[in-house]
C-alpha cells in the first residue's frame, strides 16, 4: 500500500525530488570522504604502532632535543630500544627530491613501518654517506641502487656550501605509502659534517616492551625533562599524531562543524521540500482519507516518503564515497593507503544521521497530514 | 415501499466561526431508502454539502443522528469512520480528484489497497470497475492524458471498485460539457437502475437533477420539499 503511495508522492514533482536527493547525497558524499579521511587527523592510522612512544621537543613540533635525550630514553627499564632521527631540511626547487631527508640512527629495524631488507640494512650501515630510497620516491623519479643524488639543504655542510651528497644503497617499503617518498641517510655521517645543531635529534622513538607500558614511559620521559630547557613531549604514537595535526587547530572539531552545518541545512532543505510538498497535496491526502484511509496511515506514509527520499541520498552519497575511495588511493600512487576509509561505525552513523534527517524533517508536515479535515480540505482545494 | 437505507433524524450542523454560530442544518430529517436515486439542490451556503459529507461519514453531525444500514454514524471515532467509508461508500467529486502520477488503473485500485485482497484479485476488480465505466481501454493514461469526461469515469471506477452500497456524488457534472454530462448522468442512471447502487447527488443543475429518481431543495439547512 505504502509503495504505491510514496512512488505517487515523490515523483509528483520529480525535478524537486531529484534535486532533493542529489543535495542529501551531495551532504553524505561530504560526510563520507571527510569521515573516511578523519584517520589522518585522529591518529587512528591503521599503521600506527601502539608500542612506540615518539618523544619531540614540547614546545616546537621541528624543535630539537640533546643527544644525551637518547641515552636517558634507553636506560629506562621498559623500553626494549630506540631509534632517533632529525630532518634535513632540502630547499626543493634545487634538490632532486621533493621529499623529506631523514637522518637516522640507533635501531632502525623497531620501527616497523618501514621495512628495509638486512641486506639494504647492511649496506646503509657499511656506507656513511649511504642512502634507502622509498620505493615509490625510486620509481617516481626512477632512481636506482648506486646512483649518486644530492640535497641542498639549509644545514650547512663542513665544507661549507649547503650541498650533500648520498649513495643510494637500497629502498625502503613503508606504510603508508606516503612515508615512501623520502630517504634516509645515516644520522652519525649528517651529525659529524654539519655546522650547526650538532649532537641534537628532532625526533626520538622508543619502542616500549609491552604497548600497555607506553603511557607510563612517556610520563617517565616527560617528568625528567619537565623543568629542562629542553623540555619534552613523549606519547604513543597515535596520541602524537593527534596532538601534532592540534598544531593546526582541532581538526576533528573543524570537520564536525562543517558537517553540522551541512547537516542543518540539509534538515531545512528536506523540511522546507516535505512541507511543500504535503501542502501541495492537500487534496490528493483529502481524498485518501476519504477513500478510506486512516489519519495515522497518512501520517505513515508522509514519514516514509521522506526517509525514502532522504536514504536515496544518503545512499548515493555514500556508495559514490565508498566507489571514490579506490579512486583517491590509486590517483594519490596508493599513498593513502591505510590512511583513507570508512569504518562500519561511520556508516552506522550516517544511517543513524539519515534516519534523524528524515523525521526530524517530515514529523512537521506529517502532523498536519494526521490533522487534515477532509471536508476543509476538499472545500479549499 | 423500499426498505430504508439511509436515516438522518433531527441532525443539526452548526459551526462556530471567528465567535459567530453558524447553523448550516437545522432539524433535518430524512429518509433515503435502497436504491433511492437522490438529487440534493440548493443555493450556494444551503447545506447541501453539509449534508451530503454528514451521509457519506466525512463529517458528524453536532446533534442528531444518522443511521445507515443500522449502522449509528454519529457514535463513530474518527477510525471508525474511515474503515466503515472504505467499504461502504464510493464518492465522485466535482473535479475528479485522481492522483495525477498514477495511472487510470492504480487510481482506481487506491481503495483496495486496504484491504486484504491479492494483487490479482485486486486487478481482476479494478478491471471489472473500468469495464462497468467503458474506461478500461484507458487503464494505463495518466489522469493529464484523459479528457474530462473519461476522468469522471476513472473516479467512478474507483467510487466503484470496493463495491460499495452508496455514491455520494458531489457535482459530478459540473466541469464537463453537456454531452459529457449526458453520458455522465446515463452512467450513474445504470449503476443505480442496474448495480442496484443508492446514489446522492448533489448538484446546481437542474437538467442533472432530473436524471435522479428524486429531488429534493434545502434551503438555510431545511428541506424546502
Amino acid at each position: 500500500m505504502y509503495w504505491t503511495l510514496i512512488k505517487a508522492g515523490v515523483l509528483r514533482k520529480k525535478a524537486r525530488s531529484i534535486l532533493t536527493v542529489l543535495s542529501v547525497s551531495i551532504a553524505f558524499l561530504l560526510f563520507g570522504l571527510l569521515q573516511a579521511a578523519s584517520p589522518i587527523f585522529s591518529g587512528q592510522m591503521e599503521a600506527l604502532q601502539a608500542d612506540m612512544v615518539i618523544t619531540m621537543n614540547r614546545y616546537n613540533m621541528l624543535g630539537k632535543l640533546p643527544y644525551s635525550h637518547v641515552e636517558f630514553i634507553k636506560e629506562i627499564e621498559e623500553v626494549e630500544d630506540v631509534l632517533y632521527m632529525d630532518y634535513i631540511t632540502s630547499v626543493s626547487q634545487e634538490t632532486m627530491f621533493d621529499g623529506v631527508t631523514i637522518a637516522m640512527g640507533g635501531n632502525l629495524e623497531i620501527y616497523e613501518r618501514f621495512k628495509i631488507s638486512e641486506e639494504y640494512l647492511k649496506a646503509f650501515r657499511g656506507l656513511k654517506i649511504g642512502t634507502l630510497v622509498g620505493e615509490s620516491l625510486a620509481v617516481d623519479k626512477n632512481i636506482t641502487i648506486g646512483d649518486r643524488v644530492f640535497v641542498k639543504s639549509l644545514s650547512m655542510n663542513a665544507d661549507g656550501t649547503n650541498d650533500w651528497e648520498f649513495e643510494v644503497v637500497g629502498l625502503y617499503n613503508a606504510s603508508p605509502k606516503a612515508d615512501e617518498l623520502g630517504m634516509i641517510v645515516n644520522y652519525d655521517y649528517f651529525d659529524d659534517s654539519r655546522t650547526s645543531d650538532k649532537g641534537t635529534v628532532g625526533m626520538i622513538i622508543a619502542k616500549a616492551s609491552e604497548a600497555e607500558l607506553a603511557e607510563d614511559i612517556s610520563r617517565t620521559i616527560d617528568a625528567e625533562f619537565k623543568n629542562s630547557s629542553w623540555a619534552t613531549r613523549s606519547g604513543p604514537e597515535s596520541q602524537i599524531a593527534v596532538d601534532m595535526m592540534a598544531e593546526f587547530g582541532d581538526i576533528e572539531l573543524i570537520i564536525n562543524a562543517i558537517l553540522s552545518a551541512v547537516f542543518f541545512t540539509i534538515l531545512l532543505v528536506a523540511g522546507n521540500t516535505i512541507s511543500q510538498s504535503v501542502r501541495e497535496r492537500t487534496t490528493d491526502l483529502a481524498v485518501l482519507k476519504t477513500l478510506g484511509y486512516q489519519d495515522l496511515q497518512i501520517f505513515n506514509m508522509v514519514l516514509l516518503e521522506a526517509t525514502f527520499l532522504i536514504f536515496l541520498g544518503v545512499s548515493l552519497g555514500l556508495g559514490l564515497s565508498l566507489l571514490s575511495l579506490p579512486a583517491i588511493d590509486a590517483a594519490s600512487g596508493g599513498m593513502m593507503e591505510g590512511l583513507v576509509y570508512l569504518t562500519w561505525n561511520k556508516i552506522f552513523l550516517a544511517i543513524g544521521i539519515g534516519i534523524t534527517v528524515s523525521f526530524v524533517s517530515s514529523i512537521m508536515p506529517a502532523y498536519k497530514a494526521l490533522n487534515l479535515k477532509v471536508v476543509d480540505a476538499l472545500r479549499s482545494g | 415501499m423500499s426498505e430504508i437505507l439511509i436515516k438522518v433524524e433531527n441532525v443539526n450542523k452548526i459551526y462556530e466561526r471567528g465567535g459567530e454560530t453558524l447553523t448550516v442544518l437545522d432539524g433535518l430529517n430524512l429518509d433515503v431508502p435502497k436504491q433511492d436515486f437522490l438529487a440534493l439542490m440548493g443555493p450556494s451556503g444551503s447545506g447541501k454539502s453539509t449534508l451530503l459529507n454528514l451521509m457519506g461519514g466525512l463529517d458528524t453531525p453536532t446533534s442528531g443522528s444518522i443511521g445507515i444500514n443500522g449502522v449509528q454514524l454519529d457514535q463513530m471515532n474518527s477510525k471508525q469512520l474511515s474503515s466503515w467509508r472504505s467499504s461502504n461508500v464510493g464518492f465522485i467529486f466535482q473535479f475528479y480528484n485522481l492522483l495525477p502520477v498514477l495511472t487510470a488503473d492504480k487510481n482506481v485500485e487506491l481503495p483496495l489497497l486496504l484491504t486484504n485482497l491479492s494483487k490479482s484479485q485486486r486487478k481482476d476488480h479494478v478491471l471489472t470497475a473500468m469495464k462497468a465505466v467503458g474506461i478500461d481501454d484507458r487503464s494505463d493514461h495518466k489522469p493529464n492524458e484523459l479528457s474530462g469526461g473519461q476522468q469522471q469515469r476513472v473516479a467512478i471506477a474507483r467510487a466503484l471498485v470496493s463495491d460499495p452500497d452508496i455514491l455520494v456524488c458531489d457535482e459530478p457534472t459540473g466541469d464537463l460539457d453537456r454531452n459529457t454530462a449526458t453520458e455522465i448522468l446515463e452512467l450513474l442512471k445504470i449503476l443505480n437502475e442496474d448495480h442496484g447502487k443508492t446514489i446522492i447527488m448533489v448538484t446546481h443543475d437542474p437538467v442533472a437533477a432530473e436524471s435522479a429518481k428524486r429531488i429534493l431543495h434545502l434551503d438555510k439547512g431545511k428541506l424546502t420539499d
